[in-house]
């Protein structure tokens, strides 16, 4: 991971980064999936690409998704669509998770825990606000999260037509599985 | 999807037994735009506001403004203080609306980041501000406080806000419930202190001041502050709710928005206290949970739902429209029973369930099969706990409690089997059959018959021994003992419904009978006439301290206290019903259970009087383009008389089928009727008025009550003010009377030289018949009459033609220059007889100027001054001379001063100069030139 795609991040945790003491754990490995199961047609895609922030002291994280580079479409055609016509990557590039784990967990201390991330979810420019179930694991390797959450595709903007309506779900779900690790170099 | 299914499948199985209030739905659309409305609150004039992604609007649910518009942010929260209403802004602003305008309170670059989500107004005027990342914010006047983390909040995301009664606030953070004092935090109540979920999304206070807080994973709990130990009460969860996203409480009742149930109303059960779970069904929904909830003046609530649809739901009508498959529209019969159960009669047969139609276990079908053709058409429950089922054409049915089934008909003592009604009173029966009363006593009938045919619609006992009987063509009777039948009076009519109010008088009602009062043995009634009678009549009922009348055009509320009729059916949505008596019933709690086409109904008695007319209000005044406030007096110009009012009505049950009655005192006293909503007025002339406006449905109030003024004045232009007026006025009178005392000036100048001309005239006569003149005149006749008589003669011809000529001219104002000259000839010849060679006349006068005018006499005082002042001899004989000179006549003499100047008067040439200065402006002169004296008239041209 490079410094770069970690910049924009690191002015959320500003506060938190003149901290003495405080230590920020950076995505190592992150599979997120989505799978559409509409009648006619169940696509699914996934995206390895994503890079996010955990601040353990304050429970805060960001984690950011290049939409542009999911792939497991069932056509390179389904693939067009989905960057060009639904999520208009060119325009809004990015999905982003912001916010905060509400349940005061220590995410040094190994162990395994059931928490809520809540914060601004936001997928075409489009903001909600979430809380979303999530799994944390806190072991050696680092803090792993893993997710699953509804994105109601009226929620954010992304309007389908009438004749894919068959095709393409209203609800799409998605997965998160990530990584957390202790940064390597610290900004 | 996989995983909400099962949720979604036990909603369904929960909705198909929806028990829920009355709902109606208004669209709060500003003309065609469509607004996504995320909050909503009522001010205190009962119009409703809405926080929009268009800014805010204003409506009374038929028609909606955009008080304050905005693009590229939304109103994130809105609060009703006092008039006006508060708004806050998803971009950082906070605006006062009200009294026609908008104020900005605030604008701050950090409730961008934070948006508000939720306000409280004190009555003080302080305003709390709950935000979203920036904590909690204090505002008083322009003073404004904030406390985060630091100063003790769990949290600064905070989600919602509510006002205790001690004027404290409680937050709910996503680390649990803070409340916060004047001071600052003053207690915090999270997981730790045993609250069951620390992400509190939203928060009510209820009426005894408890916290209900709404969460995201444990539903609803109640935590009362004031208690000595932190405990809490969970609102039963049989089906998970989800997370909960607002909660609005009212007395007895919390309201809940949940995502996953929806709308849910929990109501205190009058029988057993707990909370009763109600769904809303699953179309008001439609996958929007209600993001704000408020409950309004009338006990209603509204929520709003990210659309421009707002929903209102009045819990004082509880429907329940179909449950465990069995369709409650088509219910014949119902009652309640001691133990709280309503029995009801469908096709399908006879049922009882608890009143709170939420448990399909707990529907309870009596195994009796009935005939289709012969249906249960009134049910009682007597005090010994038998039910009683009464049908029409096959006797009635006892159901006893331990579920036995006893049948009675005409063969086991009934009067007949088609019954019509049956009552109880303790633990005796009555019914009302075709052919008269039976009373069931301790296992026996007693029978009451009536006259005529005996058609007995309904009965209502008066205690075990008697009853009232509404009969057919009868009117009312009264039965009792063994089998009397006391006709009251009104014989001959027909009654079809009777009930008992709170204060235990007895009220019936037939076709065209109105409302009847039943006193003793006569009746008062009243409302023959009114809209309520004009249907087929299908019962009256009693509700608190009201009468209830339900025809097949709607529904009516008749309050005696006040002589005021409501109309109910569109708050009840009904209208044009088609049902059969008797299906009507009280509980013991006072609500009234009504079987209607529709479904079962449940009316309580809101509590609130019901009101004579609709409030109305003028909500915005205009001038031209130009809004003024409508709640304070206007005074405009006269060139600025242009007005419009836009009208609301606060009948939100029906909000499109108001009208308005509007009239302009001091300008039109009769009013006008329209169903719009803006009434205009052009080019008003200057006065005072009065714009008067109420709202009404169906027909107009005949009485003069009920009416919202707004009172103006057209001012007059500044040349019509009576200020103006008065000073024109004042100023004519002054012109006058200058002009008055000019004129009054020049009559005495006029009169002044009329005595002028009286005096020269009196002079020149004095002088023309001076005694010198005549003794000389006479000496020179004696003189010639000795030496000369014929030229004698021609002296006296002279002096008598002098004397003619002087006592012709005298009068005249002025005389031509060639009448002067002939008299001038004349004397000058007089003169000549008695000084001969001693005087010399030269007259040198072209004959252009001879028609010029002169002052009569003025030539020949001249030659008379000359001769008097002059010392003429033949040596050195005196000249006297006439010229013309431009536009003045010159007459000039020698100077030869005589020894002994004569006793002069100085008048004639005096008046002279006089009667020039009257007459012209151009002076007449005289004086020594070169030795000689000379006068210089001026000649007057003569005017045609």
């Amino acid at each position: 991971m490079s410094i770069r795609a970690i910049l924009p991040f690191a002015l959320l945790f500003s506060a938190s980064l003149f901290a003495q003491e405080r230590q920020l754990l950076a995505v190592q490995r992150a599979e997120v999936s989505f799978v559409s199961d509409a009648p006619m047609e169940r696509i699914a895609a996934s995206n390895s690409k994503a890079t996010g922030l955990l601040d353990p002291a304050a429970r805060q994280f960001a984690v950011k998704i290049p939409v542009a580079d999911f792939v497991g479409f069932n056509s390179p055609l389904q693939r067009e669509h989905f960057n060009e016509n639904y999520m208009a990557t060119a325009t809004w590039p990015d999905a982003t998770f912001q916010g905060r784990i509400i349940e005061a967990v220590d995410l040094t201390v190994p162990g395994e825990h059931s928490v809520r991330a809540k914060g601004a979810f936001t997928i075409r420019g489009v903001e909600r606000e979430r809380i979303v179930p999530c799994r944390v694991v806190v072991s050696s390797e680092g803090v792993r999260v893993t997710a699953t959450l509804d994105v109601a595709l009226e929620d954010h903007g992304i309007r389908i037509p009438r004749v894919v309506q068959q095709k393409i779900a209203a609800v799409v779900d998605v997965k998160v599985d990530a990584l957390f690790k202790l940064s390597a170099s610290k900004p | 999807m996989m995983r909400t299914l099962p949720v979604l499948g036990a909603l369904l199985a929960i909705v198909a037994q929806a028990q829920f209030p009355q709902t109606s739905t208004l669209l709060l659309r500003p003309g065609l735009q469509e607004v996504e409305i995320n909050c909503i609150v009522q001010d205190a004039q009962g119009l409703l506001w809405a926080g929009s992604d268009a800014g805010l609007l204003r409506s009374d649910g038929a028609h909606t403004r955009v008080v304050f518009p905005v693009s590229g942010a939304r109103v994130s929260a809105v609060v009703a203080a006092g008039d006006d209403v508060l708004a806050a802004f998803s971009h950082g602003l906070l605006v006062r609306c009200g009294s026609g305008r908008c104020d900005t309170l605030l604008w701050d670059e950090a409730l961008r980041k934070a948006p508000v989500v939720g306000m409280h107004a004190d009555a003080d005027g302080t305003l709390w501000m709950a935000t979203y990342g920036a904590g909690l914010w204090q505002l008083k006047g322009e003073k404004l406080k904030r406390w985060g983390t630091r100063e003790g909040l769990p949290d600064e995301q905070l989600n919602d806000l509510a006002a205790l009664p001690d004027g404290r606030v409680v937050v709910a953070t996503d680390q649990g419930l803070a409340i916060c004092g004047r001071q600052g935090v003053e207690r915090v109540f999270g997981q730790a202190e045993g609250a069951p979920d620390n992400l509190v999304l939203a928060v009510a206070v209820d009426e005894l001041g408890r916290v209900v807080a709404g969460t995201d994973r444990q539903g609803v709990f109640i935590w009362d502050p004031q208690a000595q130990v932190n405990a809490v009460e969970l609102l039963e969860a049989t089906v998970p709710m989800g997370a909960v996203l607002k909660v609005a409480t009212q007395t007895g009742r919390i309201w809940v928005s949940s995502t996953a149930l929806g709308m849910v109303l929990h109501e205190k059960s009058a029988v057993h206290g707990r909370y009763e779970r109600y769904l809303a069904p699953a179309r008001l929904m439609a996958q929007r949970s209600a993001l704000d909830l408020f409950a309004d003046a009338d006990g209603a609530l509204w929520w709003c739902n990210g659309t421009d649809l707002v929903t209102r739901a009045d819990p004082a009508v509880l429907w329940v429209t179909d449950h465990e498959g069995l369709d409650l529209r088509g219910i014949s019969a119902l009652c309640m029973d001691p133990q709280e159960r309503i029995w009801f009669a469908t096709p399908k047969g006879i049922h009882h369930h608890p009143a709170a139609f939420l448990d399909a276990a707990q529907l309870t079908r009596v195994p009796l099969d009935l005939d289709p053709r012969r249906p249960v058409v009134s049910m009682a429950a007597t005090s010994d706990g038998t039910v009683w089922a009464a049908t029409f054409g096959n006797g009635v049915y006892a159901v006893r409690p331990n579920g036995s089934v006893q049948h009675f008909t005409s063969r086991d003592g009934l009067l007949n089997d088609n019954v019509l009604a049956v009552r109880s009173a303790g633990n005796v029966a009555w019914f009302g059959t075709l052919e008269g009363i039976s009373a069931y006593r301790n296992g026996r009938f007693t029978h009451y018959r009536p006259q005529g045919p005996g058609f007995v619609y309904d009965v209502l006992p008066l205690g075990p021994d008697s009853a009232y009987g509404a009969t057919d063509g009868n009117g009312l009777v009264l039965v009792h003992g063994a089998g009397v039948v006391e006709p009251l009076q009104a014989a001959g009519r027909t009654y079809y419904s009777m009930a008992r109010d709170a204060h235990g008088r007895t009220w019936a009602a037939g076709p065209g009978t109105g409302l009847c009062a039943v006193q003793g043995g006569s009746t008062a009634c009243i409302g023959a006439e009114h809209p309520a009678f004009s249907g087929d009549l299908f019962g009256i009922a009693a509700l608190s301290q009201r009468m209830l009348v339900f025809s097949d055009v709607g529904a009516w509320a008749y309050a005696p206290s006040s002589d005021t009729w409501t109309e109910l059916s569109a708050q009840l949505g009904i209208g044009g019903v088609k049902a059969g008596l008797n299906t009507l019933s009280n509980d013991r709690h006072g609500a009234l259970w009504v079987a209607m086409d529709k479904g079962l109904v449940r009316i309580q008695d809101a509590g609130t009087e019901p009101r004579s007319h609709i409030p109305t209000r003028i909500t915005d005044v205009h001038v031209g383009n130009e809004a003024v406030s409508p709640h304070s007096a206007l005074r405009t110009t006269h060139d600025r008389n242009d007005l419009s009012f836009q009208l609301a009505a606060i009948h939100f049950v029906d909000p499109a089928a108001v009208s308005f009655e509007y009239r302009l005192l001091g300008y039109d006293e009769r009013s006008q009727l329209t169903r719009e909503r803006q009434v205009r007025y052009a080019l008003l002339p200057p006065g005072s008025y009065r714009f008067q406006v109420r709202a009404f449905v169906g027909e107009p109030s005949a009485n003069s009550e009920g009416w919202t003024s707004f009172a103006f004045v057209v001012e007059a232009p500044w040349y019509l003010r009576r200020w103006v007026l008065a000073t024109g006025l004042v100023l004519l009178l002054l012109l006058t009377l200058l002009i008055v005392r000019q004129r009054e000036r020049r009559a005495a100048q006029r009169q002044r030289m009329e005595q002028e001309r009286v005096r020269f005239q009196l002079e020149a006569l004095r002088s023309q018949v001076d005694p010198h003149f005549l003794f000389n005149s006479f000496n020179t006749l004696v003189a010639l009459i000795e030496s000369d008589p014929s030229s004698a003669v021609g002296h006296v011809d002279r002096l008598s033609t002098f004397f003619r000529s002087i006592l012709q001219l005298r009068d005249k104002e002025l005389i031509a220059l060639r009448e002067e000259l002939q008299l001038l000839d004349t004397y000058f010849a007089l003169e000549k007889e008695r000084f001969g060679e001693a005087i010399e006349l030269d007259v040198e006068v072209p004959d252009a100027v001879l028609d010029r005018l002169v002052v009569p006499l003025c030539l020949q005082l001249l030659l008379e001054n000359a001769l008097k002042h002059n010392a003429a001899t033949r040596e050195r004989p005196l000249r006297i001379g006439v010229r013309v000179q431009g536009e003045q006549l010159v007459v000039t003499n020698d100077l030869l001063p005589r020894l002994s100047p004569p006793r002069s008067t100085g008048f004639g040439l005096h008046s002279i100069r006089q009667r020039y200065a009257a007459l012209t402006p151009v002076p007449m002169e005289a004086g020594q030139e070169e030795g000689r004296f000379v006068v210089r008239i001026p000649l007057i041209i003569a005017r045609s």
